[in-house]
């Protein structure tokens, strides 16, 4: 039974259509072999460069991890009334990252975006990372780190002692799993017949055989295309509703509180479109690098940038919307605690961290109205800067100002970040960027598959001639 | 484990085998002898199965971090000790010399706690901060641990016999030796130096560091009583502070804080009395008043002045001079004088002037208002402060011109303390020989030639009488930890007599108060009541009739006199300093307390260290803001302290508190803070604590101030309740929007056989502190520090929130406890992911730390913020390096409660050990837990009686009579958290 449209498509109008997400129109056996060039050729200088210092801000995070786990988050700037500073940010924040590779994968794939094609690989395998990077700070953020087993529901001997399902942060556990599970389930699947190409194409030898063993198998035939593709229908339709979920649920663990600036309704739909913004801009910054660096610039055009930004611009505008509604909302409410929390965000001791937010992620998109901005490399590369660091501090400012004064104020303290923090930041990205880097060296980052079908779906001389 | 296959050939062999073990009357053993056939031989696999099993176990046990601890059980239990039962024994406080009485909780056999003695009818069930810390000094590591002789240690035989040689040399050779003591109001003692002091040549001198010298002079000279008469503030209508600390730190604050208090509960039947506090600083009692004005402190006595004139003038005595009133608030003053006049006889004037003139013109207020004999006792007057000032001066005179022979110097500290400390220095190097009592080496001790350690008063025997006729004993609770000894037994035993002070103090009781009393017919007898008891009052003298005897106009003058002199030098730029005692410190003894140096300042809320405190004008006129470092001027002198800007602080005055900045007193306290003893001096032959003239100037450096609160108003919100006894009479409900009752969508929790309580009195409470202290040191609270406090990080279980309304420049100040509300829908329970926070089914919020695994939800989800966070192990670690990482400084930890590793979150438990104490004690005697069995560390500790703990579940417990009461609110009861813990609006009587 089909479910679905085919999607190889044979309606040549449509075919047309498609051909414009790549230049140069390239043949087949070009697109495998510049996909897989990165992969059999010896690391460039700047990918090397790139290395070294991803390897180096890891090395800078394993340390300052290191030192807290074996010293005490007192190491921190925490204190008796702000509980969550730096870590949860971080952690936020990387969720929200890992939030466009299932959008690009799966969401486009079941609204037959064929544009995005050329990006969803990286895309998958930046969520990949991102959530790899979020699920570290809730275990490293928590006070006894090698208990971290017990937010587990598992059987025990301990009374047996049970997880509290009323808590959010149990939700989290729950959402954060399923997502990378799924998440991997699915960039794994999408890449078995990118495997089996590369199978083909390598030479017997360890390489081969690893290939071999990852492609489980593929053969190529019709009947198991068929499957393949009911497979990854599947696969993206269960991960459609994750996308929903997991930053729904991250949100919850604000919402849910009784935190004046926590405690808010907007804050599900406002925390996903946020993702999704903060998930593209990611996206942006590292394939407007990689294009570069990988010289994928035929298959990482111009109009997928342009699609990119033009998503930016929805979802920018939404979170923009969001701000503006919480401040109305917290007016609207007459409720003290609620108004003294959006008055001191806008004025008191971190307004600057406020301002700094809503320039960068609601007024900075805005400039994408304009083609020309849009077209521009730079300009997109500058604003995607701006969108990562808008989206870190839309979090940074959520979760301290509401935190530093809340009820009474007698507690009211500030919170000063220290070294450890940062450099525990910094050690992020340099997770994030080394396994990133691996990974464009090691698997074939755009999906060779897919960009075909969206080339031709004919033998290649017919559609060149056609 | 693999076993041969046995045959059996008839069920009973089979059966006499397999139930022999078990057989009734029959030892296990039994049956393994009976076993028949051959013994088990290990096969291949046996032997692979242990060998596996012993490699697994080795491994294991290897990786063990648990250490080795050998318990060792008394091979002779020694009577009346259970091990886990606690033993109390009635003492008397020596934290300082106001002479409370404890009763002091041992457990195995060493002392954890302290608390009141409800025997004592003088100073109540309470404590202060100071008496709840001075079980930590016990167990100080800096105490010596022997004799010591030129900086040696030494034996005590080897430094009695170098003592007593030159004792005996001095004697015979008529040289002079002198005893330089602190306050000593036990009888026994007295007599004992009495009998040193009238030996030829040897004279007796008493030093107080915060002296009380002009008071017990203005009172010879008024009433001809050479003591410190007694207040009784529980009689007062109308009380009258002119710069004494009452509730705070002056003569017996825990008695006066009960008998002040017991006037500032609106609906206790009595009429509240009224409070006007002239002061300086904000004092904590200043704080507390119904109108308090700000003065200098140079006009202390124009305000005495001002008093009398008004009081003589409605009395209708004539004699007291004009005095310009031009730089005082004459409406407080005219209020003031009001008040007095039409509550004569029940009206106070205190003053902690240190001037003779001033106090002999409050002394004259009182007299004309009546007072004497009614709320001043001249008849059973105080013995808490008998210290000369002017006999302090000549021995300094006499021991540097080279006439002092001998020094013996008893808990004092005078090369810390003295105002020319130099000086007092210098002299000591021409005594040939100095002897120092001191617990540790001090500035003193440590320049002595011979310090003869004397014991912790938990350790020693000894007796007190604070006001006369109140005795309280003192009983060790513990044997010496070291080999120190009692001073009182290193004097008899130079004098010549046995060493053997617990003799003497009986004798003593024996010969001189025994025979005065007639309800025990043996002595044994009376001495058994008394020391259990642990007080003992004659019954009261007869009052004579005190006439005022001083001369007031020539005090006056003098006091207009002083004062012009003061303000001749005044000029903008010039400041007057204000030296206090700050209610954890008080004269700097106990500086090397870890409490007491993180006890938050009363009204300040500064920890570790002392700060100059300026009006809010004066640090914008400099443009500076607290923790810019001052530099403070006079002559010769100068301090450098951070900054505190003081709302309520009188302009062009800089308060500074003195206790800090001790160089030698152990790794805790050693340079905390700046020693401002040196700005005082010495005026007309007394003390002063205040100096004019005083230059302040920046220094450019920072230095941010460890405050626990740095948020100082309320903004808007209805947290502390106030109101006014006026609107209170007219409405008892009065500032009282009743809050709806909003609709819940949670179920009502199934109520358990108990709901625990609380019921906190803001109108009783002054915001002392002792309950902070009290409950560190019931619940093993770590201390973290100065720099972990300005991280925001104390671990303080419960707190006291100050506020300020009104004007910057005279505020209103509201002080709260806060603790843990135990909130029915307590808002950290439902977000911890591992339910390390739940519920008890008598209403505890519980907090389960071997199952935290500390991601903080709860703290930032509470909107009280009472959750402590171990950001680190607080307990042995070199970076914490307090009480709890010394062997010494961690037996004064509580057993019945766990020490808190790191990662895990803490907070108030009610006492909840203390609960669980008395529901087994009540169901072991098969009766209910009846209200009043179980007491919190804070209310227990409360001098006020502010704090009732109980059962909500029951109808007739003081507790839900409180929490049902028409001033009843809950602090942000608005979000629906249903807190346990009920306040009762503040009345001010204005």
């Amino acid at each position: 039974m089909r479910v679905y449209e085919p999607l190889t498509l044979a309606d040549p109008a449509r075919r047309f259509q498609q051909r414009r997400w790549i230049e140069g129109d390239p043949a087949l056996s070009q697109i495998t072999d510049d996909v897989a060039r990165p992969l059999n050729a010896s690391p460039g200088k700047g990918w090397c460069a790139c290395f070294a210092a991803a390897l180096t801000a890891l090395a800078v995070g394993i340390g300052c991890v290191w030192y807290q786990i074996t010293t005490g988050i007192g190491v921190w700037g925490l204190n008796k009334t702000v509980g969550w500073g730096f870590d949860i940010t971080n952690f936020v924040f990387w969720v929200g990252i890992g939030h466009a590779g299932t959008l690009i994968s799966a969401i486009l794939l079941l609204l037959r975006q064929q544009w995005r094609t050329s990006i969803n690989r990286s895309a998958e395998a930046m969520t990949i990372f991102a959530v790899m990077c979020a699920g570290m700070f809730p275990l490293i953020h928590m006070g006894r780190p090698w208990l971290a087993f017990y937010v587990l529901p598992y059987p025990n001997s301990r009374g047996p002692l049970w997880v509290n399902f009323r808590s959010p942060l149990l939700w989290d556990v729950f959402a954060l799993n399923t997502y990378l599970t799924i998440s991997l389930v699915f960039w794994y699947v999408g890449m078995i017949p990118d495997f089996a190409t590369l199978r083909d194409r390598a030479s017997a030898g360890v390489k081969k055989s690893i290939y071999g063993i990852l492609s489980l198998g593929w053969n190529g035939s019709h009947r198991t295309w068929s499957r393949y593709e009911t497979l990854s229908m599947i696969l993206a339709g269960l991960a459609t509703p994750l996308v929903i979920s997991v930053h729904s649920i991250v949100s919850m663990d604000f919402a849910t509180s009784i935190l004046p600036g926590w405690h808010t309704t907007i804050f599900p739909p406002y925390f996903v479109a946020g993702a999704v913004y903060s998930g593209f801009g990611m996206v942006m910054t590292l394939l407007i690098l990689t294009r570069t660096l990988m010289h994928l610039e035929k298959y990482i055009t111009h109009r997928h940038l342009d699609a990119m930004a033009k998503v930016m611009l929805l979802t920018g505008s939404i979170v923009g919307l969001s701000y503006g509604t919480e401040l109305y909302v917290a007016w609207l409410s007459g409720n003290p605690y609620e108004q003294a929390v959006f008055y001191g965000r806008a004025t008191g001791p971190y307004a600057w961290c406020f301002w700094t937010m809503v320039a960068c992620n609601a007024l900075a998109p805005q400039v994408l109205w304009s083609r020309r901005v849009r077209s521009n490399i730079s300009a997109l590369f500058v604003l995607s800067i701006l969108v990562n660091v808008g989206m870190w501090l839309e979090r940074f400012v959520i979760i301290v100002t509401s935190l530093h004064r809340s009820y009474l104020p007698s507690s009211w303290v500030m919170y000063r970040p220290t070294m450890i923090e940062v450099g525990t930041l910094i050690g992020s990205f340099g997770l994030f960027f080394t396994c990133f880097l691996l990974f464009i060296r090691l698997l074939p980052m755009i999906a060779i598959w897919e960009v075909k079908t969206g080339a031709s779906a004919e033998p290649h001389e017919v559609v060149r001639h056609a | 484990m693999h076993t041969e296959l046995r045959f059996w050939k008839s069920v009973e062999e089979l059966r006499a085998d397999s139930q022999a073990p078990a057989g009734s009357g029959r030892d296990c053993f039994a049956g393994q002898r009976a076993q028949t056939g051959p013994p088990p031989t290990a096969t291949r696999r046996d032997f692979l199965t242990l060998a596996g099993f012993s490699v697994a176990a080795a491994a294991i046990s290897v990786c063990s971090r648990g250490r080795v601890q050998k318990a060792i059980p008394f091979a002779n239990q020694p009577e009346e000790l259970t091990p886990g039962v606690a033993n109390w024994y009635a003492t008397t406080c020596g934290g300082c010399t106001s002479g409370c009485s404890l009763l002091v909780k041992t457990r195995d056999g060493r002392p954890i706690k302290v608390e009141g003695n409800s025997e004592s009818s003088l100073f109540g069930t309470g404590t202060c901060a100071v008496g709840q810390a001075t079980v930590l000094s016990l167990y100080d590591d800096a105490r010596l641990k022997g004799p010591v002789w030129h900086g040696q240690p030494t034996s005590w035989a080897e430094i009695d016999a170098r003592i007593e040689e030159r004792l005996a040399a001095a004697m015979a050779g008529h040289k002079r030796v002198a005893l330089l003591t602190r306050t000593v109001s036990g009888p026994a003692t007295r007599k004992l130096i009495r009998e040193w002091s009238s030996r030829p040549g040897v004279e007796h001198v008493t030093y107080d560091p915060m002296s009380c010298s002009a008071l017990r002079e203005a009172t010879r000279a008024s009433f001809g009583v050479d003591a410190i008469p007694h207040y009784r503030f529980a009689v007062a209508n109308v009380i009258v502070g002119i710069e004494a600390d009452f509730l705070g730190t002056w003569l017996s604050p825990v008695e006066f804080t009960h008998d002040y208090t017991s006037r500032r509960r609106p609906e206790s039947g009595t009429l509240m009395s009224r409070h006007i506090q002239f002061e300086s600083g904000v004092s904590l009692t200043g704080s507390n008043a119904d109108i308090r004005a700000a003065i200098a402190p140079s006009q202390q006595g124009l305000v005495a002045l001002g008093l009398l004139r008004r009081i003589a003038r409605k009395h209708g005595a004539t004699g007291v001079p004009d005095s310009s009133e031009a730089s005082l608030d004459r409406r407080a003053l005219d209020a003031a004088a009001e008040d007095l006049w039409r509550n004569r006889g029940q009206s106070l004037v205190v003053s902690g002037a240190h001037d003779v003139p001033t106090q002999m013109l409050v002394h004259a207020t009182n007299a004309l208002l009546g007072n004497i004999g009614r709320t001043i006792d001249v008849d059973h007057p105080s013995l808490q402060k008998q210290g000369d000032d002017g006999a302090v001066m000549r021995l300094v005179e006499d021991m540097s011109r080279g006439n002092l022979d001998v020094l013996i110097v008893y808990g004092v500290n005078p090369a810390y303390d003295y105002p020319q400390a130099d000086r007092f220095i210098a002299a000591m190097e021409r005594v040939p020989l100095t002897v120092s009592f001191a617990d540790r080496l001090d500035e003193t001790a440590a320049r002595a030639h011979a310090v003869c350690p004397d014991h912790h008063f938990l350790e020693a025997w000894g007796d007190a009488e604070p006001v006369t006729s109140f005795y309280s004993l003192a009983q060790p609770t513990i044997a010496p930890l070291f080999d120190t000894r009692a001073a009182q037994e290193s004097l008899l035993k130079w004098l010549g007599h046995s060493p053997d002070f617990y003799a003497y103090l009986r004798g003593f009781w024996h010969e001189t108060l025994y025979p005065k009393q007639d309800r025990y017919a043996t002595f044994d007898d009376f001495w058994d009541h008394s020391l259990h008891d642990g007080v003992f009052v004659l019954p009261p003298r007869t009052v004579s009739e005190h006439q005022f005897v001083g001369d007031w106009s020539e005090a006056a003058t003098s006091v207009v006199r002083e004062h012009a002199e003061v303000a001749a030098e005044e000029s903008p730029d010039h400041y007057e300093v204000h030296l206090y005692e700050t209610v954890g410190l008080r004269d700097g003894a106990h500086a090397n307390n870890p409490w007491l140096q993180e006890l938050p300042d009363p009204v300040t809320k500064v920890t570790w260290g002392n700060y100059a405190a300026i009006a809010p004008t004066v640090a914008s006129r400099l443009g500076i803001d607290s923790g810019d470092v001052v530099a403070i001027e006079k002559g010769p002198i100068r301090v450098e302290v951070p900054v505190h800007v003081q709302p309520g602080q009188s302009a062009n005055t800089i308060s500074l508190a003195v206790g800090y900045g001790r160089t030698r007193v152990g790794r805790v306290g050693q340079g905390v803070g700046e020693n401002v003893y040196p700005l005082a001096h010495v005026i007309a032959g007394t003390r002063r604590y205040f100096r004019t003239g005083v230059k302040m100037t920046r220094t450019g450096r920072l230095e941010p101030l460890a405050a626990t609160q740095t948020h100082h108003s309320m903004e808007g919100r209805t947290i502390v309740k106030q109101t006014t006894l006026a609107a209170f009479v007219e409405s008892p409900a009065s500032r009282h929007e009743k809050q709806p009752e909003l609709p819940t969508l949670w179920a009502e929790r199934p109520s358990g056989e108990h709901r625990w309580g609380m019921a906190v009195d803001l109108s009783a409470c002054t915001g002392c502190s002792a309950c902070v202290t009290a409950c560190q040191a019931e619940n093993n609270v770590p201390v973290v520090g100065r720099d972990e406090v300005r991280r925001g990080r104390e671990m303080h279980w419960i707190r006291i929130d100050r506020y300020y309304t009104g004007s910057e420049d005279n505020p209103d100040t509201v002080v709260q406890p806060m603790m843990c509300q135990h909130c029915n829908n307590a808002p950290c329970e439902p977000v911890c992911p591992v339910l390390a926070t739940v519920h008890s089914s008598d209403g505890l919020n519980q907090q389960v730390y071997n199952r935290c695994v500390g991601t903080r939800y709860c703290e930032n989800n509470c909107p009280y913020k009472v959750r402590r966070f171990n950001w680190f192990e607080y307990a042995r670690n070199d970076r914490f390096d307090f009480n709890m990482n010394s062997p010494l400084g961690t037996m004064v930890l509580n057993p019945d409660v766990t020490v808190r590793s790191r990662g895990v979150m803490e907070k108030c438990s009610l006492c909840v050990q203390r609960i669980q104490a008395g529901k087994l004690e009540a169901e072991r005697d098969g009766r209910p837990v009846a209200d009043g069995d179980i007491k919190t560390a804070c209310q227990q500790a409360c001098p006020a009686d502010a704090i009732v703990f109980g059962d909500l579940a029951d109808p007739n417990s003081r507790v839900t009579r409180l929490s049902r009461s028409q001033r009843r609110y809950g602090v942000l009861e608005e979000l629906g958290t249903r807190p346990g813990v009920t306040y009762l609006t503040k009345v001010k009587n204005v």
